[in-house]
């Protein structure tokens, strides 16, 4: 993967924006009504206690003041309820969110270049962009942070309006007072910010030796070697290495408490004082009555309140967005699709490698070092060679995982990259060493494209169940081929052996119809009947389909047409097993190594 | 609270949990065996806390300080109000009571948020005190009810409460923190309007009788339905995990399976919306409720105060005073109902966690010890071994018999889900019998305590990964007292330390790159080897088991270890699984694991003088290099 630049906090914020958008149309509006609930409801309860008090100057009657604060109360309960209302809107929303994020994550990670899968960089951007989204709840933070924001602008407009018609003077007055106050919440911010930002790397490790503890991978290692002490005291290092930190935050926030209360004070001192005078005489500007000093002495609080809200939530939201940054640099990797060729394949007559090196991204080490042969039609070819040889790296060239430094592939005399990238993989499929089953049913697993011809669709299931003895298996599973396969997701689901897993991984590569038939270390689980059905069936499993076969047992370069000895990232040789074990050196070491354990 | 302990007086052995516990109903039985009242549950947090004197101080000072500045609030208006309905007073006087309510104000802000500044930080010790038994409690407990999906749910739920700074147990214990000075204003707000008139206070009350109903309905509520949401989210959580693994990169674009992700997200996230929808419901049909009751205090004590005013009976600066009062007091009295309701429901959850801490989740033990005095090796005896897994019927392993005399190597091999994986996990103690009894020198292993059982055994189980640790971490299982020769010496025989000696930081360095960004990354095979380390370093076991060590080691990597088994032994009992049968004639003796029990025992040349599966499978992987040799000797 190539460098990418820093993406900046303005790019963030789009990202996130349009993000949000595409998940929900509807979250924007909701979060703008409630925003306009929350203020509504602040000014109306500044304004109560003036209207009460206006009410005696005016000289109301008992009855004048029942029907006004029953109308009064009307008001307040369809605004607490509208606000009810919309508050469960915006949660239902938020947490949905929530739960979408890593989902477009996932759709991301399946539509880039598969070659950053590899890249350790990459997998180090995954962890740092999802652990903030799952972990630190860094989106609902972002999210209640906008609510916030939105609802203090408006509160803070109506106060402002309110505040200027009783004295410009006294506005900037506390409006200066409070920015006094907000340079220590800024203060207090930056140090947060930093802090938390330290914080971040000792809470991924501290999550990975917390989940790593619960998880299931290390249970019956944790048992037998009686790890738990270990694991905890592990914990317990960065507990209280976070123990440090959180209590330095803690005693930072009280610090810029006081010193905020001591402005709050001043200005309190300030509000009442000015306030009282005007009531008192018109030294200062007209009279005001009582009603209006409870008015004045109430805005100026949730003035103050408001405008630190305003801030502490701008704050906020910066700050989520640099924990979220690591999720859109990942979200901004390109896809795959993007720089397909257009070209459909033929059917496979000739794959040939033509002077192809190749080394992973960010290693010296060269894996491929110019080489070079040529497969025909219906060959079966055998790749051997020692640990690191570089026997699926081929592989994963073929399959356009990653693409060489030089040199070419070609179908047909065609580089593979000219291709459309779905119709070319669609002409392959594969045994990986380390493949995987998906988390669905059987019958999902192995009909991984859906023809529409489900009669059809079943038959060769069966069929291609059978070739790889897992018929009978299959068959006496409660749901049969509808079984799902991972027992942590669903209640009703089986757990296969290794070996049966490996014989699914057959058959669906050979379900598919490809030209081409890629199995590395396909036996590795099997046991040796089931291995030798696979070898002895291996013509009829793979049919008349070209294939290329890797293993670490020697006795299966035997039924295959050629060999391809690799040593050192060069062809040490390419021939039958005859004429390999008659002349070289490491081919004939590798066989007889095995084979004398057989041999009576 | 009471414990539950495991035990059956029929058998005198201990009970099978991962049988036992398979019901949900009976699950819920044995850890919850009796409802906790929230009094209960408040007395078992607070145990540690009333220990902390300076934590109680601050908590008491706290109350005072913060719960003094309502009233400070209303004061200043009555006394305000009251100078400027005076004739001829002085503006100085009004500055000067201004003045003096702030210096007030500041000295109660200051000195409750340096209390509570300096002290909440220690709620946090407390919760992950907590937090670490529970932790415990997943790593010791008995590894079958590990395996149960519905088990692992539980724990799940049963933990949220120790997970979180703000919800569950650290978040009561903020919250309460924070009660105290509610409470204070409460009592100071409530005796001042109860003097106007007796019927605020008890509008106030019944205020607070509602939402704390109604807050518990749906408390509880949620409680209740957790589970179904809790499962939803964990399941599209785990799809959204699972589709975003880079694992699945080249199967997940070879066979094109995005599309049935997609399939996979979108009734998930309906379902989750669904009950979310319905979660949250409950809230807003009480809502309309708690709206009514809050909305009565301001109708009730408005009209209160407007009628007295009307007769005179108040004053204005006491009418101004005492509508600041109930502005106050109705935010007051709504705080305090909201945290009763926040501290009953969150301690509910608690209480699961506490349940789940001092259950007995273990399925052996007992106190019979294996005499170690000049022990190199066990003997060990599987007498009509029957086991079927939790919740199947189908018998993996029926009416085993079979003995592995002390210092004996023996193979175990079999076809593919022959049980030999299963096998391993029941002499370990991991799995427990169905039926039948595995004996340690003729002692019965559910008798011996379970960390004594464990330590006999070295074992090197199928498809290792190494934890983030140091490799001498890894190697030694511990982070203290590592006698760093020995972790030398097994790396060297597991045929590593070439590889470990090259590094930089030698035994040191970090392994993956999750915790150390220098962190070193094996392959397969050497995590293998890694494995195999382990187990050799483990001094004062006395059986050696392997499964499958060396299935992703290349031929002559295999061979090595093979070669240099018997000094890797140094005479402990072994058993050894392998799909090469190769492996197996450095074995005295090999048992053929077949239809669930031993089928075939002997020497490699006597089983293979036998028809029978074992030949069978021999020649099926011998006959390649059989075929070659003949045509190599021509």
């Amino acid at each position: 993967m190539k460098k990418k630049a820093d993406i900046t906090i303005g790019k963030t914020l789009k990202m996130l924006l349009s993000l949000i958008w595409r998940l929900d149309k509807t979250y924007y509006l909701v979060l703008g009504l409630a925003s306009l609930a929350g203020g509504l409801n602040t000014i109306f309860n500044i304004y109560i206690p003036k209207i009460l008090i206006d009410g005696y100057s005016r000289g109301w009657q008992a009855k004048d003041y029942i029907r006004v604060i029953l109308i009064l109360g009307l008001a307040k309960y369809s605004l607490l309820q509208l606000r009810a209302y919309i508050k469960r809107q915006e949660k239902i929303r938020q947490s949905l969110l929530d739960e979408k994020f890593p989902i477009a994550f996932a759709n991301k990670v399946m539509g880039i270049d598969y070659a950053n899968l590899e890249d350790a960089k990459v997998l180090d951007l995954k962890e740092r962009a999802l652990f903030p989204v799952t972990n630190f709840g860094a989106l609902l933070q972002l999210l209640s942070g906008a609510v916030d924001f939105l609802t203090s602008l408006f509160t803070v407009i109506s106060l402002v309006v309110i505040l200027v018609a009783f004295s410009p003077l006294f506005m900037v007055l506390v409006f200066f007072l409070t920015l006094i106050g907000l340079i220590f919440s800024a203060r207090f911010m930056t140090v947060l910010k930093k802090i938390t930002e330290d914080l971040i790397p000792i809470n991924r490790r501290y999550a990975y030796y917390a989940d790593t503890a619960t998880g299931p991978l290390f249970q019956k290692e944790y048992r037998i070697y009686g790890m738990s002490s270990l694991m905890t005291r592990k914990i317990n290092e960065f507990t209280s290495e976070m123990y440090g930190w959180l209590r330095n935050i803690q005693v930072a926030q009280a610090n810029t408490e006081t010193r905020q209360g001591i402005v709050t004070g001043i200005t309190r001192f300030l509000t009442y004082s000015f306030v009282a005078l005007r009531v008192l005489s018109d030294r200062f500007g007209p009279l005001i009555s009582l009603g209006d000093f409870s008015v004045i002495v109430a805005a100026t609080d949730s003035f103050a309140v408001s405008f630190r809200g305003l801030v502490t939530s701008v704050i906020t939201i910066g700050q989520s967005i640099s924990y979220l940054k690591p999720f859109c640099e990942f979200m901004s990797i390109p896809d795959t699709k993007a720089k397909s060729g257009s070209l459909l394949p033929e059917p496979l007559e000739k794959l040939a490698f033509e002077n192809v090196s190749f080394s992973y991204p960010n290693s010296d080490r060269l894996i491929l070092d110019d080489i070079s042969f040529v497969i025909n039609r219906g060959e079966k070819v055998s790749i051997v060679g020692l640990n690191n040889a570089g026997k699926t790296t081929i592989v994963k060239l073929i399959c356009r995982l990653f693409e060489p430094d030089s040199g070419r592939i070609l179908w047909n005399g065609i580089d593979i990259r000219d291709y459309d990238y779905e119709a070319y993989i669609d002409k392959l499929s594969c045994v990986f060493q380390d493949f995987q089953l998906f988390p669905f049913t059987i019958q999902e697993n192995i009909v991984t494209q859906k023809s529409g011809q489900d009669e059809k669709e079943e038959k060769r299931l069966w069929q291609v169940l059978e070739e790889v003895d897992m018929r009978e298996a299959v068959e006496t599973l409660p749901n049969k081929a509808q079984t799902y396969l991972d027992k942590s997701l669903y209640e009703e689901a089986t757990d296969l052996s290794g070996g049966q897993k490996q014989k699914l991984a057959i058959a669906r590569s050979i379900y598919k119809e490809s030209d081409l038939v890629i199995l590395d270390e396909p036996t590795a689980a099997l046991d040796p009947l089931a291995e030798s059905e696979v070898y002895e069936n291996f013509n009829q499993l793979v049919q008349n389909r070209t294939a290329i076969f890797i293993s670490h047992r020697m006795s299966s370069s035997i039924f295959c047409d050629r060999i391809i000895l690799l040593e050192n990232g060069k062809i040490a040789g390419f021939d039958s097993h005859e004429k390999l074990m008659k002349g070289h050196n490491l081919y004939r070491k590798l066989f007889e190594t095995q084979a004398k354990n057989y041999i009576s | 609270m009471q414990t539950q302990v495991n035990s059956s007086k029929e058998t005198g052995f201990r009970k099978n949990l991962a049988i036992e516990l398979l019901d949900k109903e009976t699950r819920k039985k044995y850890l919850h065996t009796e409802k906790h009242s929230m009094l209960d549950l408040l007395k078992d947090m607070y145990r540690p806390v009333l220990k902390d004197g300076g934590l109680v101080a601050a908590s008491i000072g706290y109350a005072i300080f913060s719960g003094l500045l309502p009233l400070l609030s209303v004061l200043i208006v009555h006394i305000l109000v009251g100078l400027l309905t005076e004739a001829n007073v002085e503006a100085s006087r009004l500055i000067m009571v201004a003045g003096l309510y702030a210096a007030l104000f500041i000295l109660c802000t200051s000195v409750s948020s340096q209390l509570k500044g300096r002290n909440s930080t220690k709620f946090m010790l407390l919760r992950l005190k907590a937090l670490n038994k529970m932790l415990d409690k997943h790593m010791t407990m008995d590894y079958g009810l590990y395996e149960n999906p519905s088990f692992l749910d539980d724990l799940g739920n049963w933990s949220r409460s120790l997970a979180s700074n703000n919800t569950g147990l650290e978040g009561s214990y903020h919250k309460i923190f924070e009660l105290g000075g509610t409470f204070i204003s409460l009592i100071l707000l409530g005796g001042l309007l109860f003097m106007v008139s007796p019927l605020i206070a008890l509008v106030a009350i019944v205020f607070v009788i509602v939402f704390y109903l109604a807050q518990r309905n749906i408390t509880s509520y949620k409680h209740r339905r957790r589970e179904e949401l809790q499962r939803v989210g964990r399941r599209s959580g785990k799809f959204a995990r699972e589709a975003s693994d880079f694992r699945y990169g080249k199967d997940m674009r070879l066979f094109r399976m995005e599309d049935r992700f997609q399939r996979a997200f979108k009734p998930l996230l309906l379902a989750y919306e669904k009950l979310y929808k319905a979660f949250t419901m409950r809230e807003l049909q009480l809502s309309f409720l708690e709206s009514a009751a809050l909305v009565l205090i301001d109708i009730v004590s408005f009209i209160v105060l407007a009628l007295q005013l009307d007769k005179a009976s108040i004053s204005i600066e006491a009418f101004v005073m005492l509508l600041t009062a109930v502005t106050l007091f109705t935010q007051t009295v709504q705080n305090f109902a909201q945290g009763l309701a926040f501290v009953k429901g969150e301690t509910l959850y608690y209480g699961d966690a506490i349940d789940l801490i001092e259950a007995d989740l273990v399925s052996t033990g007992g106190d019979m010890h294996i005499d170690r005095e000049g022990l190199k090796s066990i003997r060990l005896e599987l007498r009509d071994v029957s086991f079927h897994y939790p919740g199947s019927d189908k018998l993996i392993l029926k009416d085993l018999n079979l003995v592995i005399e002390p210092g004996e190597k023996c193979a175990l091999v079999g076809v593919n889900g022959a049980g030999k994986t299963t096998l391993v996990k029941l002499i370990t103690g991991l799995y427990q019998p169905t039926k039948g009894q595995i004996l340690i020198n003729g002692i019965d292993t559910r008798t011996i305590a379970q960390r004594e059982l464990f330590s006999l055994f070295g074992v090197v189980f199928q498809e290792v990964q190494p934890l983030a640790l140091t490799i001498a971490e890894n190697v030694a299982a511990a982070d203290i007292d590592i006698d760093r020769d020995r972790v030398v010496d097994c790396l060297k025989q597991a045929g590593l330390w070439e590889k470990v000696s090259s590094l930089p930081k030698g035994i040191d360095s970090p392994v993956l790159k999750v915790v150390e960004d220098d962190g070193i990354i094996f392959s397969g095979g050497e995590n293998q080897k890694l494995a195999i380390a382990r187990a050799l370093y483990r001094k004062d076991s006395l059986m050696m088991i392997m499964d499958e060590p060396t299935a992703a080691l290349d031929a002559l990597a295999e061979e090595k270890i093979y070669r240099e088994f018997d000094s890797i032994l140094s005479g402990k009992t072994a058993l050894f699984i392998s799909h090469r049968l190769a492996s197996t004639r450095f074995c005295d003796r090999i048992v053929l694991l077949d239809g669930g029990s031993i089928s075939q025992e002997g020497t490699h040349d006597e089983l293979i003088g036998q028809e029978g599966l074992y030949k069978r499978m021999f020649t099926a992987q011998g006959k390649y290099y059989q075929e070659d040799k003949g045509e190599a000797d021509q």
